[in-house]
């Protein structure tokens, strides 16, 4: 089992370090086959990748960018309503390990990085939620493992829309 | 590989998440939350 303290991370840096990297979710292979994608969004400002390392080993990585919760109409005039109709929340966009690396407490480590991070955020510029869109088949992980919560879904939902509160900002979280 | 755009939310799943906006959040996610920035610390940025 792996702690923190064994865990190193960057920015998404070389392609070639995933030469190796193996996981089960068909959805990464796209990623896999294609890393240097990371560094074009990078470029680009559309989302950051984070690359987790076990002895110089590529372990995981998680994608970031800002986004929000949003409503799908605007809000009316009602007294007792909200004003406004986004709530800002970072977007774990992607999350996987090499499956080599399974049962070894990579996921809790980046998600304790990715929380941290949101934490932090929040402080500086407004961040209220994580929010993940999981595949149906995550969704007990995302919540029983890693605390997110389902938001209540509408019919025909092919996804798990979860968020993670980050609470109210405390006087003293000031920066 | 961009993610997938967040679904916008409906009138029912918006008044949940707008109710819980006043509130902390529920304990379990404070105390998750309390871990990983202990853990965070320890991972070491290169």
């Amino acid at each position: 089992m792996l702690t923190a303290n064994d865990v190193t991370v960057s920015q998404f840096r070389r392609s070639e370090e995933f030469d190796y990297f193996q996981c089960e979710k068909n959805g990464y292979r796209e990623f896999l086959q294609n890393p240097e994608e990371a560094e074009k969004q990078f470029s680009e400002n559309l989302n950051v990748t984070y690359v987790f390392r076990h002895q110089g080993k590529a372990i995981g990585f998680v994608a970031l960018a800002m986004s929000s919760l949003r409503r799908a109409t605007l809000p009316n005039e009602r007294k007792s309503e909200k004003p406004y109709g986004a709530v800002p929340s970072l977007l774990l966009g992607h999350m996987a390990r090499d499956s080599k690396y399974r049962g070894q407490g990579v996921g809790d480590i980046m998600m304790d990085y990715v929380l941290e991070k949101a934490h932090e955020l929040g402080k500086q510029v407004g961040c209220r939620f994580v929010i993940v869109d999981a595949e149906k088949d995550k969704e007990k992980l995302y919540r029983d493992k890693y605390g997110f919560e389902l938001v209540p879904p509408s019919p025909n939902d092919k996804t798990s829309l979860m968020f993670f509160d980050l609470g109210l900002r405390k006087p003293d979280d000031a920066t | 590989m961009l993610p997938k755009p967040v679904p916008v939310l409906t009138e029912k799943q918006w008044e949940f998440i707008a109710q819980r906006l006043d509130k902390p959040a529920p304990e379990n996610m404070q105390k998750r939350l309390q871990r990983a920035i202990e853990n965070a610390k320890k991972i070491k940025e290169e």
